[in-house]
């Protein structure tokens, strides 16, 4: 650890004398003061630090992210350049040990100013939402909306793995296309179906959902119902429709009528004595409109929200998920310096940043079967070659990066969603201890290998 | 053992060193010779553990060379100043110390009789990138020193030295090497190792074509040299005279002359007490370090004995 802290001492040093951490400091002061006073918002208070929170936070991590990777790149690959590490690895150090030494001096200085920008951030909250400022309502939106922190549950859909097996089961001895298909596909396909079935209503009909909530409700405090939804007749501007709430087996409902406007989040309370201090709930929604078919998100749009803790703690639990993804990406960094020179290890880590965040491409292009081909017997043996390579190629993408593919922490703080300490310990667990620590390894094993004593 | 340097595609480039064979003693000071491009740095890198031999094994202190162990009893100047520009020198060698585990207080005792041996105590608060060649020459040689080491391997130690710098280079190595240390010297400046090497090995085209002690090498044994006190022309021509007939030759005759480097220092030394220094650069040196001259008692690594 001596040796490890020593390192780290000497990184922090170099990146202070290097002014880097200077110029950064001066570009964050800027984005994180500069930007409150900029903004103007939605002309609501809560829509104003929405928008302030959401995006310090993201340009925040987008700088510290850019500084993490190059720095962790130029860690490696300018020492190695000038050959400073030759003198490093004759001491006797081990090569995991600089990597560590290395890694733990950038980490050091992204968490100081990552806790800085939170910091000031907090502090520009608190100045633009100084109570006197403001009417009594958008005061009291911003803190029912988003100075909060919301744990969120979703209805399910009852057995969909069971349903979906059972209809594969029952088409696939008639429907000889899905019996070609792969079993696994097919059967995400027909669970999609069935999600999108069980979240469309139809005109005049109304459907039930079950709801599980992450904790027992506090009989204190109201329940917030938060739904989106969009229409299959464009022209109406609103639909009317009740809402019904209440607990499995209990005679206390909460109904409440309404026109609905589509396409835009709508919100209502629920009693908490509806919910009985329980964790269950059932949710029904009556589509009164005579012909429009209502279709809500299976994921996103119905959600029931339930304050948990503060928004304090959630903010400090955003920058903790933020604060892992920049010890990932200088991670990346440092293990494309170890291994390449300069350009090639930015252009490497860089490429590998980019692919993260084009998760979702990655994940619909793993899930096709055919890339060039058409599926018929009629392909070539080189497409069918080529087809099932890309393929591969894919899914080993989309196995690499899924686990990375968490909570957006920043989106969820600015929406006042509760991140739980859940998803923090798992943030920390995938990125820093099991990416982290495969990149350590690796970079360790590379700087073993390569023969630092060559001309570069 | 052998290195053999390879393109992208595997192929050979170049053989930078051929079947080499040589073995150090402990308290030597074995000299590594010749010129540019013979495979004396490669084959420094590799007892270093910078460069993995093509072929062949090599042992250092009887271990590998990438061996924790053998690395802590080590101390390496490399051939250019690769230091940390933005680190004082002060805060230089307290790195290197710090990394092999030295106490503190011993490393601050260290760091202080180092800087006072090169002549750099009064820089001790400045950045390295502002120094001179050869003051950072000067840090360099004095962190392949912290740690006290067995074995010290220099390449070319004395490069961008003043010649006052290499009179106390020299005079550090002889004093190493009385408290039996070795030390491994890679040079081209033939004076230098002449006066401090014990045994040498020349190296061409990456193979050792002379390898064995300085002056079993150098003497010439068909001839030999009378030094005499000045003496009066009659006295000489008698002399010569008298070698004639018992020799049956003609000797050589003429004056011994000092050579620069002494010449050199007798005018700085007299210079040095009549003016005041005042440059920012390097200043005379101490004598060795107390902990490198074995004056007093070190404290090593913590947790083990002095190497």
């Amino acid at each position: 650890m001596h040796k490890i802290v020593a390192i780290a001492w000497v990184t922090v040093r170099g990146a202070i004398r290097s002014r880097v951490v200077l110029t950064l400091t001066g570009v964050l002061v800027a984005v994180v003061i500069g930007f409150p006073l900029m903004v103007r918002g939605d002309g609501t208070l809560a829509g104003h630090v929405q928008i302030l929170i959401g995006f310090t936070l993201r340009a925040v991590g987008f700088i510290l992210g850019l500084a993490a990777v190059g720095s962790g790149c130029g860690a490696f690959a300018l020492e190695i350049q000038n050959r400073q590490i030759q003198l490093l690895v004759t001491k006797p150090v081990r090569p995991i040990e600089i990597w560590l030494g290395k890694a733990l001096g950038l980490i050091l200085l992204q968490g100081v100013l990552l806790g800085c920008c939170g910091a000031g951030l907090y502090g520009m909250l608190r100045w633009t939402a100084q109570a006197e400022r403001w009417e009594a309502a958008e005061w009291a939106g911003l803190h029912d909306r988003i100075l909060v922190s919301r744990a969120v549950a979703v209805p399910f859909v009852l057995d969909a793995p069971g349903q979906a097996r059972e209809i594969y089961e029952r088409e696939v001895v008639t429907d000889p296309m899905l019996a070609q298909a792969d079993r696994m596909d097919a059967m995400r396909a027909i669970l999609r179906q069935i999600e999108a079935q069980s979240f469309s209503i139809g005109p005049g009909a109304e459907r039930t959902w079950p709801v599980r909530l992450p904790f027992l409700s506090d009989t204190e405090c109201p329940l917030m119902l938060q739904f989106r939804f969009a229409k299959s007749i464009p022209d109406i501007e609103t639909v009317s429709g009740v809402w019904r709430i209440r607990a499995p087996g209990s005679s206390v409902s909460h109904e409440q009528r309404g026109e609905w406007r589509p396409q835009v989040l709508n919100r209502i309370w629920i009693p908490a004595d509806v919910v009985q201090g329980g964790k269950d709930l059932e949710i029904s929604f009556f589509n009164q409109d005579p012909v429009a078919g209502l279709l809500f998100d299976p994921h996103r749009g119905v959600e029931v929200q339930m304050q948990r803790g503060t928004f304090e703690m959630n903010l400090l639990r955003a920058l903790g998920g933020m604060f892992f993804r920049l010890i990932l990406l200088t991670a990346v960094g440092l293990a494309a310096g170890t291994l390449f020179s300069l350009p090639v290890a930015g252009l490497c880590s860089f490429c590998l940043v980019l692919l993260l965040q084009l998760g979702d491409y990655v994940t619909g292009m793993a899930a096709q079967h055919r890339y060039f081909g058409e599926g018929s017997s009629q392909d070539s043996a080189a497409t069918v070659a080529a087809d099932r390579s890309l393929r591969l190629m894919y899914r080993t993408l989309d196995t690499v990066i899924r686990p990375l593919r968490g909570l957006d922490a920043v989106e969820a703080v600015a929406s006042g969603r509760r991140i739980s300490w859940g998803q923090t310990g798992s943030a920390f667990a995938i990125q820093v201890l099991l990416y982290g620590g495969i990149l350590a390894w690796l970079s360790a094993a590379g700087l073993r290998r390569r023969e630092l004593g060559a001309i570069v | 053992m052998s290195k053999v340097f390879r393109d992208f595609w595997y192929r050979p480039q170049v053989r930078a060193v051929q079947e080499i064979s040589f073995e150090v003693g402990q308290g030597e000071i074995f000299g590594l010779l010749g010129p540019n491009g013979s495979g004396k740095s490669t084959t420094i890198k590799m007892l270093l553990g910078l460069l993995v031999p093509s072929s062949g094994t090599l042992r250092v202190l009887g271990k590998d060379p990438r061996d924790v162990l053998a690395k802590s009893r080590i101390g390496y100047l490399s051939e250019e100043s690769v230091l940390y520009p933005y680190l004082t020198a002060g805060e230089t060698l307290d790195f290197y110390g710090r990394l092999f585990h030295l106490e503190a207080r011993e490393r601050n005792r260290r760091t202080t009789e180092l800087l006072e041996m090169i002549g750099l105590t009064h820089a001790r608060h400045r950045p390295i990138g502002e120094f001179s060649k050869g003051m950072a020459r000067r840090i360099g040689l004095a962190q392949a020193l912290i740690n006290d080491p067995d074995l010290i391997i220099l390449d070319e130690p004395t490069a961008g030295l003043d010649p006052l710098g290499c009179r106390q280079v020299k005079d550090l190595l002889l004093a190493l090497a009385r408290r039996g240390k070795t030390v491994l010297l890679c040079s081209h400046l033939l004076a230098d190792v002449e006066t401090v090497c014990d045994r040498i090995a020349i190296l061409y085209g990456g193979q050792i074509r002379a390898c064995g002690p300085v002056n079993e090498l150098l003497e010439e044994r068909d001839r030999s040299r009378l030094l005499l006190p000045a003496v009066s022309p009659q006295t000489m021509r008698d002399l010569l005279r008298s070698v004639r007939e018992i020799l049956g030759q003609e000797p050589e005759v003429d004056h011994p002359r000092k050579d620069l480097e002494r010449y050199f220092l007798d005018v700085v030394a007299q210079a040095r007490r009549t003016a005041r220094d005042d440059s920012s650069g390097a200043h005379e040196g101490a004598p060795v370090a107390a902990f490198l001259a074995g004056d007093v008692p070190t404290t090593g690594p913590k947790g083990s004995n002095d190497a």
